[in-house]
């Protein structure tokens, strides 16, 4: 699905990714753990496209297209979806106007019939009763005036409704209680098949009793320095980070 | 309409009231002595009016013009009486007059300065000449439109004034109306500018007047889709009677220089005035808004919302002043102005002014110039929205507060869409 190889990126000339690798195959779900400060919100940033990163090196291929040479909406449009670590208010945009264009510029992309009216809603209606969205909710402007859990749940909502190939969430468990966690990692459960992939960025072990993870690495100064199974979210969990560091000085 | 060949004299109107005979002569020597304000003038410095322009003159009206077959796919659909006034004059066949509504009269100013002569002498008390623009159009205006709604009269539908340019001819034109909203009578009134098959630069020097009756409301929205070879300067004055409620609403959307004042006057205790904009002007074009929030008496409100957008080398103004004269005690003066560039080389000047002469008045003002949100445009595009259609997504947003302003839906319909259709064409 996605192979990125030896990704270095830096931002007003700090290096921030330092030769960055990892290969997700479809009905994966892959952790990324580690300290703050690692890079982890930069490497989501690249991968969707943000401008402001430069990419020094390496290559990002999905799908067999080079990632790095599609605009934001392509990547997008080709599948890749970011749930954002902190989500933009946007006052004056309905949820409704936002995803109805959203999903009218995929599906013109991809050369399809834009959903009718009718069935958009019913759409709608049946990706909102996943997270638990409220017309309350959905009705209002993007995120404007939403609690932090109703924007990460909004995130996920969206995430539902574009239905992408790769979704990366970005810290989406922090800032949770635990009934909204539930909520969101039902989201994710729900839309998790054989044919996608996930990327779940987090500090915390307990968001992985729900989102079960094939795999867990765990990222360091820019790079993954550590892969393992579920059983080493534990473990870090007991130990915290400072291991990891020690074992990276000693190696280098 | 038929189409005729000769121009039309331009000392056309008789049975002028006394005082305006007066005031016509006054008028035009200020207009001899001071001629146009130009770029020296400070109320006028960003305006940079082409002198051609200027002096487009015919000796008399171009002449008169056949209603366009095309008109009504350009017009706004809704149900409403239609007052179709083309190149400054009347053409009833084309328009749906409210003749059995009783309380509701329109006419063109030319008849009814001979039908309702009390009437007529309502015109020239409230427009400022000391203003070039106002003193030209006093001095030399030849026909306009006149509404009078009657005191107790709820107006059963909006009324829908089309002001459409066409035809061939360089002329400059000075109209002249006059709206008298009678005491407790509600009425919601549209005024759409627009061009059909405008094939030379003409340039509009309108001056509406406006009485507001005591408890009355009333709505005036102004939709502006002149073309690249429209000028115009509108200027629009209200005297607002006590616990009355204006609003004047202004879409500027399209025109080659166009200047807006708007002036509302708050003359009677508990009036509210409402004044709401959005001005998109693009390359070639020039949007200036002088606005102006006149508290002479007590406990009065006033706000005001004026959004702009420039796109390409488009330039925008917006001076707002809100004057709170010694006596208006208690007002409530609120006035904001948001601005969005959406190029390097477009530009939108900003200049709020308060004059206030009370001391016990809440008063507040704002205006912002930016560009468009950078993280709300990725957060968009990271859902698969290219650029143009986030843009489109933002700036509805941005002026859809201004929109919303508007009463009638249809309108508000039909203002997006026009919106919408702008940002395509940059
Ligand atoms: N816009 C920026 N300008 C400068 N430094 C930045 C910017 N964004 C992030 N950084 C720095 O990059 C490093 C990695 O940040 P980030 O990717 O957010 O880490 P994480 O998500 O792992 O906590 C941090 O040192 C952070 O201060
Ligand atoms: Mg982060």
């Amino acid at each position: 699905m996605i192979s990125i190889k030896n990704l270095s990126a830096r931002i007003e000339s700090k290096e921030i990714l330092k030769g960055f690798s990892l290969e997700v195959k479809p009905g994966e779900i892959h952790a990324i753990m580690g300290p703050n400060g690692t890079g982890k919100s930069t490497l989501a940033s690249v991968l969707a496209g943000r401008e402001e990163y430069e990419v020094t090196g390496g290559e990002v291929t999905f799908n067999g297209k080079n990632l790095l040479e599609l605009s934001p909406e392509d990547r997008a449009r080709e599948g890749v979806f970011l749930a954002f670590q902190y989500p933009i208010e946007i006052p004056g945009v309905s949820n409704v106007n936002f995803l109805k264009t959203a999903m009218a510029e995929i599906y013109k992309y991809r050369g399809l019939e834009p959903l009718s009216a009718k069935d958009f809603l019913a759409y709608f209606k049946e990706k909102q009763a996943i997270v638990e969205m409220g017309n309350d909710l959905t009705k209002r402007s993007v995120n404007e005036g939403f609690s932090g859990g109703e924007k990460k749940r909004n995130e996920i909502f969206q995430m539902a409704m574009l239905n992408p190939k790769l979704a990366i969430l970005d810290e989406t468990d922090s800032g949770l209680d635990i009934d909204a966690l539930r909520i969101v990692a039902n989201g994710v459960n729900k839309v998790r098949n054989s044919e996608n992939a996930f990327i779940v960025i987090t500090h915390y072990q307990r968001l992985l009793d729900y989102i079960i993870p094939d795999f867990v690495h765990v990222m360091y100064d820019g790079r993954i320095v550590k892969s393992g199974g579920k059983e080493l979210a534990l473990e870090l969990e007991e130990k915290g980070y400072d291991w990891i560091k020690q074992e990276v000085a000693e190696e280098a | 309409m038929t189409t005729t060949a000769e121009l039309l004299p331009k000392t056309t109107l008789q049975n002028l009231p006394e005082f305006l005979v007066r005031l016509r002569e006054t008028s035009q020597k200020i207009f001899d002595s001071k001629g146009f304000p130009g770029n020296k003038s400070e109320e006028y410095k960003y305006l940079s009016l082409d002198t051609a322009a200027l002096r487009l003159s015919l000796d008399g009206l171009p002449k008169l013009q056949p209603t366009p077959k095309n008109l009504s796919k350009s017009l706004i659909s809704f149900n409403a009486y239609i007052v179709v006034v083309v190149n400054g004059v009347l053409d009833i066949e084309n328009s749906k007059l409210p003749i059995s509504e009783s309380g509701v009269w329109v006419d063109s100013l030319k008849n009814t300065l001979h039908t309702k002569p009390e009437f007529a002498k309502e015109i020239g008390h409230l427009a400022d000449i000391s203003d070039g623009f106002v003193a030209k159009n006093t001095a030399e205006f030849t026909d306009g439109w006149v509404l009078k709604i009657d005191k107790n009269v709820k107006v059963s539908k909006p009324i829908y004034l089309v002001n459409l340019c066409t035809g061939d001819a360089s002329f400059f034109q000075n109209t002249r109306n006059l709206i008298h909203v009678g005491n407790n009578a509600e009425v919601d009134i549209y005024k759409h500018t627009l061009s059909l098959d405008l094939n030379s630069e003409i340039f509009q020097n309108g001056v509406t007047e406006v009485y507001v009756g005591e408890n009355s409301t009333a709505t005036f929205s102004q939709i502006q889709e002149g073309g690249e070879n429209l000028n115009s300067v509108n200027y629009f004055v209200a005297n607002q009677a006590a616990n009355s409620v204006l609003t004047h609403n202004i879409f500027t959307l399209s025109g080659k220089v166009v200047r807006n004042n708007t002036q509302l006057v708050l003359a009677g205790k508990g009036a509210e005035g409402n004044m709401n904009g959005v001005f998109i002007p693009s390359s070639g074009e020039t949007f200036d808004n002088h606005t102006l929030a006149d508290h002479r008496v007590a406990h009065c409100n006033s706000n005001e919302l004026y959004k702009g957008v420039a796109l390409g080398k488009g330039s925008g103004v917006f001076n707002g002043k809100i004057f709170v004269r010694k006596d208006a005690q208690k007002t409530n003066a609120y006035q904001s102005n948001k601005n969005i560039l959406l190029s390097d080389d477009a530009n939108i000047y900003t200049k709020p002014q308060l004059e206030i002469y009370a001391d016990d008045v809440k008063c507040s003002h704002g205006s912002t110039t930016g560009q468009l949100d950078e993280k709300a445009m990725f957060y968009m595009q990271a859902r698969g929205i290219g650029q143009d259609a986030a843009r489109k997504l933002l700036v509805k947003a941005f002026s859809g507060e201004a929109v919303n302003m508007v009463k009638n839906e249809a309108v508000r319909e039909f203002l997006e869409a026009a919106i919408d259709r702008k940002l395509n064409n940059d």
